[in-house]
């Protein structure tokens, strides 16, 4: 006679996790992405920034440029390995600080009285479709182009997104017993949202706060391709976009492609990341 | 129906109020002191009191505000510090190119997002919607700026199709065919993102609303596959639609901000990033205000458009 082993009901969260095909590819992309661009000045093979006359626009797979040269003779593939500093730090600091203001708000909404959650929710949902570029104009015209101004656009432009997503979520908690046996008591509001609900939110937001960076990610490659962003001589995958636009049409394209594609996969795996950590944590 | 537009009307009031003094804090914050960068150092302290006089600097900051708001309203923002010309013959033309662009991504937008929303939604879980699908997942993390320049590349390098960037063929006699050709390509490129977001919302509606019991109680009494989706999954995912064209509005104008450098298209983005540039407040503050007013103003328009749509209120 065989015993049939009971299945597990649950797995445990580290396990779900490692099964999970597309959280652990994001996972590992990211991992690699992060640790090339910490290890960058000890694996590029050039200096990012010095140019050389001499070897203007090499071809991809040129003597010494593996990804070729740009217009002014500076290695590609260095570029590359540099370039994602500022944008994976801008991304994932402004998102940081967004998920924070965002949540306070929206357990604050959820929480208020009806007419203060009522104005609160509709300044939200002015801000949700607002077009953010005239946050990053007004901040490039106010402190100069910079991380500033891309920081301060990521942050403006997620919080209505977290405030909505906490807002939403912080409203059927209210109603759940568990709140309710903690008001009766004696626990004070502001400790009921910290300590009781706050904690059955934390998964929520982790996982829309990784997807949050990813599209950041893409949007302030643009605003450094415009120039509002990250500044020259630092090498910066939006700018390299931007710098290579001139010679893409004109039969160099891996110099704005090679940065594009980087961006892309980098901001694929924050979502596989994000959709992958809903499954696991928000079985 | 009346009263409900009146309210939005009035609701409409304190927002630009607010909006006015956000853009009008702009100058108040700037890092450059509008007399001191303009003149130099070898004024006397009296000389340069006499001009902030004359500026009306030396003016508590909401009296400031009155007159800068008059101005905006009376001549458009007064005199551009860079070109010393007047800002609102910098500015409104511009505007009124960027209007065009932005008029034409939102129809890309909402033509592209249905088709793809809709033909994905019927197909659900097919090859057709799983190729959509993949389509949305790149098309939406893909840099615009990118973007734009391949595009410019597939319609104007590689093959002849599409002028390569400008409004009107030098040569041409500047026609609204003219015009037309040269909105093909930096309208689609700048629908990129908010075209992707009205697909999956469109989607969406039609898979939820082909799954709902009065479709199936349609489909049981033989009504055509046809005669099903056009007039009934047609008319109920109509809101969703305008609902989410209104919500991309903000996408739609950061869009055409974007592609307007790549195309050289000659509106009020590639105004803006010249003015900021070159300190120039007064161009920066009347663009920004106006693009922030129009933004308002769409927003309105949709939210009536839904109310018209909404029986339960359209009959009260």
């Amino acid at each position: 006679m065989t015993v049939v082993a009971p299945p597990r009901l649950r797995r445990s969260a580290a396990a779900r996790f490692v099964r999970n095909r597309e959280a652990l590819l994001g996972l590992i992309v990211l991992v690699v992405i992060v640790g090339i661009s910490v290890l960058a000045p000890w694996l590029a093979p050039h200096d990012p920034n010095a140019g050389d006359p001499e070897n203007v626009l090499n071809p991809i797979g040129a003597a010494g440029h593996l990804l070729g040269t740009d217009d002014q003779g500076r290695d590609v593939l260095s570029r590359l390995l540099y370039g994602g500093r500022g944008a994976l730090v801008v991304a994932t600091v402004a998102v940081a600080i967004a998920t924070v203001i965002g949540t306070l708000l929206g357990l604050a909404g959820a929480f208020a009285g009806r007419r203060t959650s009522g104005v609160l929710m509709r300044v939200i949902d002015l801000l949700f479709a607002f077009p953010v570029i005239l946050v990053a104009l007004s901040l490039a015209a106010i402190v100069q182009p910079g991380p500033g101004v891309l920081i301060g656009t990521v942050i403006f432009g997620a919080v209505p997104y977290v405030t909505r997503i906490v807002f939403a979520e912080a409203k059927i908690e209210r109603e759940k017993d568990y709140v309710e046996a903690a008001r009766s008591l004696g626990a004070s509001e502001p400790a009921i949202l910290l300590t009781e609900v706050l904690p059955n939110l934390v998964s929520s937001v982790v996982i829309y706060g990784t997807s949050l960076v990813g599209i950041n990610i893409v949007f302030t490659a643009s605003l450094s391709a415009l120039g509002l962003g990250i500044q020259p001589p630092n090498p910066d995958w939006g700018r390299m976009i931007s710098e290579g636009a001139k010679v893409l049409v004109t039969g160099s394209p891996g110099v704005a492609t090679f940065p594009a594609v980087a961006i892309l996969l980098v901001a694929l795996a924050f979502n596989w990341l994000g959709d992958g950590l809903r499954d696991v944590l928000n079985p | 129906m009346v009263r409900q537009i009146l309210w939005r009307l009035v609701n409409l009031v304190p927002l630009l109020f607010v909006i006015s003094l956000l853009v009008f804090f702009i100058s108040q914050a700037g890092p450059a002191d509008p007399i001191k960068d303009v003149l130099s150092q070898k004024m006397s302290a009296e000389q340069i009191e006499q001009i902030r006089q004359a500026y009306g600097l030396d003016q508590p900051a909401w009296s400031q505000y009155l007159h800068w708001l008059r101005d905006m309203f009376t001549n458009g923002g007064g005199i551009s510090l860079s070109v010393r010309s007047p800002v609102s013959g910098i500015v409104y033309p511009a505007f009124l190119n960027t209007l065009i662009l932005g008029a034409a991504t939102v129809v890309v937008t909402v033509v592209l997002g249905v088709l793809i929303g809709f033909v994905s939604g019927i197909r659900h879980g097919r090859l057709v919607d799983r190729a959509a699908m993949l389509f949305v997942q790149i098309g939406s993390n893909l840099p615009i700026y990118w973007f734009g320049l391949i595009i410019i590349w597939l319609t104007a390098v590689w093959r002849n199709w599409l002028p390569a960037g400008g409004m009107h063929d030098l040569r041409g006699d500047g026609g609204f065919g003219d015009l037309l050709l040269h909105l093909i390509a930096p309208a689609f490129a700048a629908s990129l993102v908010s075209m992707l977001i009205v697909a999956r919302f469109v989607r969406a509606a039609v898979i939820e609303s082909a799954q709902s019991d009065y479709i199936r109680t349609y489909r049981s009494q033989g009504f055509g596959r046809a005669a099903i989706l056009g007039k009934h999954i047609g008319r109920n995912i109509l809101p969703p639609i305008v609902n989410t064209t209104g919500l991309t509005v903000g996408s739609v104008i950061t869009g055409v901000v974007f592609v307007e450098t790549i195309f050289s298209w000659p509106g009020l983005g590639s105004v803006l990033l010249n003015a900021i540039a070159g300190s120039d407040y007064p161009v920066i503050q009347s663009g920004i205000l106006l693009v922030a007013v129009t933004f308002v103003i769409v927003n309105l328009i949709t939210d009536v458009l839904l109310d018209l749509l909404n029986p339960r209120l359209r009959h009260s």
